[in-house]
């Protein structure tokens, strides 16, 4: 079975600009508009994660500090992802506790 | 392919409940080791300020000191390092896992276990740069969320996914007014018809396919990655590669991006 994909895909026709649907074009051009050749990548951001969710937490501009951190979270779904939890973490930790 | 989750929704369908005002605390045996750490299983959780305190109060160079060597200084390290992931996970996974949910406990214990050993697999490479404690809430949230992607994402396949790729193209229309008018109509499609070509031509299939499976059909990168036989950095760094090419072919061709953007949103 596996076998009679990959020869399928093999011999499938590479898509012609007809096959480039909307969702694509969209989305390319989306993605275009932040791109630059200076990125960072997912392992880049996530070694400079603690540190730029930090500076958000204090109230810094950490966009402003650590604007390749700010754009690869702008661009990466699963970074932002991370980074909005551990947000959520820093959030909770600095609220006072209620006595019991 | 009920599985599959559009790139501007979360997993929230998995989450019914509220958080609690704060940290639900884990009470922490007083002897501990890293065996009995591994085989604990969580007895209660209670609410309490006096745990927190105590165990914030290491500074990182403390933490560093305490989890470097063994001994008991390292277990209660650990063993302190384990309840704050545990209470941590409400609030990481608040998105996407109520702690109400079944399976929540058993992602917590999972999540906090494979933090402490990841933590002290890579002591060495903490830089100071910030709080020890989040750089360890970093660990935990990237090992929690990689768990709930490759479960929420393990029954699907690739082929699955690309099969009804990304729609028939269309009159250009997902931006554009209701009538913008003859002239601007054909200058759209004429815009959309270059920037068709321009993909068909300069994507690989391998750099459409993951543009498609993470931008449109909104599957991690993590689990293309693991689906095309890479990691999520040079999958990152495929579809980058892309992006450099397609705007300096649109460039070279005379096509600004904001131009392009403007036309359809006019």
């Amino acid at each position: 079975m596996e076998m009679l994909t990959f020869f399928k895909r093999w011999f499938k026709p590479r898509p012609g600009p007809q096959e480039v649907g909307d969702a694509l074009v969209r989305k390319m051009l989306l993605s275009l508009k932040v791109t630059s050749l200076d990125e960072l990548t997912c392992e880049d951001t996530y070694a400079l994660l603690d540190q730029f969710a930090e500076l958000v937490a204090n109230g810094e501009d950490a966009a402003c500090l650590m604007p390749l951190v700010k754009q690869h979270l702008d661009l990466c779904g699963e970074c932002y992802e991370e980074y909005e939890a551990l947000e959520q973490i820093l959030v909770a930790a600095n609220k006072p506790h209620p006595k019991l | 392919m009920n599985r599959q989750r559009n790139s501007d929704q979360n997993y929230e369908t998995l989450y019914s409940g509220s958080l609690p005002e704060s940290f639900p605390v884990v009470k922490i045996p007083k002897k501990t080791s890293e065996a009995s750490i591994k085989n604990a299983r969580i007895p209660h959780i209670l609410r309490s300020q006096s745990i927190i305190a105590a165990m914030s109060d290491r500074t990182n160079e403390q933490w560093l000191s305490d989890l470097k060597n063994p001994g008991p200084q390292r277990e209660a390290a650990l063993a302190d390092l384990h309840a704050l992931v545990l209470q941590a996970m409400p609030y990481a996974l608040s998105r996407y896992l109520s702690p109400d949910n079944p399976q929540f406990n058993a992602l917590a214990e999972e999540t906090a276990q494979e933090t402490l050993l990841r933590v002290l697999d890579r002591l060495g490479t903490f830089e100071g740069r910030s709080q020890f404690t989040t750089w360890v809430y970093k660990i935990a949230v990237h090992i929690a969320l990689s768990e709930l992607r490759r479960r929420r994402w393990r029954d699907v396949s690739l082929d699955e996914l690309l099969e009804d790729a990304d729609g028939q193209p269309t009159e250009p229309g997902w931006m554009s007014t209701p009538d913008p008018g003859p002239e601007a109509r054909a200058e759209q499609r004429d815009a959309l018809e270059r920037v068709r070509r321009i993909i068909a031509e300069e994507l690989t299939d391998k750099q459409r396919n993951a543009v498609i499976a993470i931008g449109i059909k909104g599957m991690p990168m993590e689990e293309v990655a693991k689906r095309m036989r890479t990691n999520r950095n040079a999958l990152y760094k495929l579809m980058f590669d892309a992006r450099l090419r397609l705007k300096q072919r649109l460039e070279n061709e005379g096509l600004e991006v904001e131009d392009l953007m403007n036309l359809f949103e006019a």
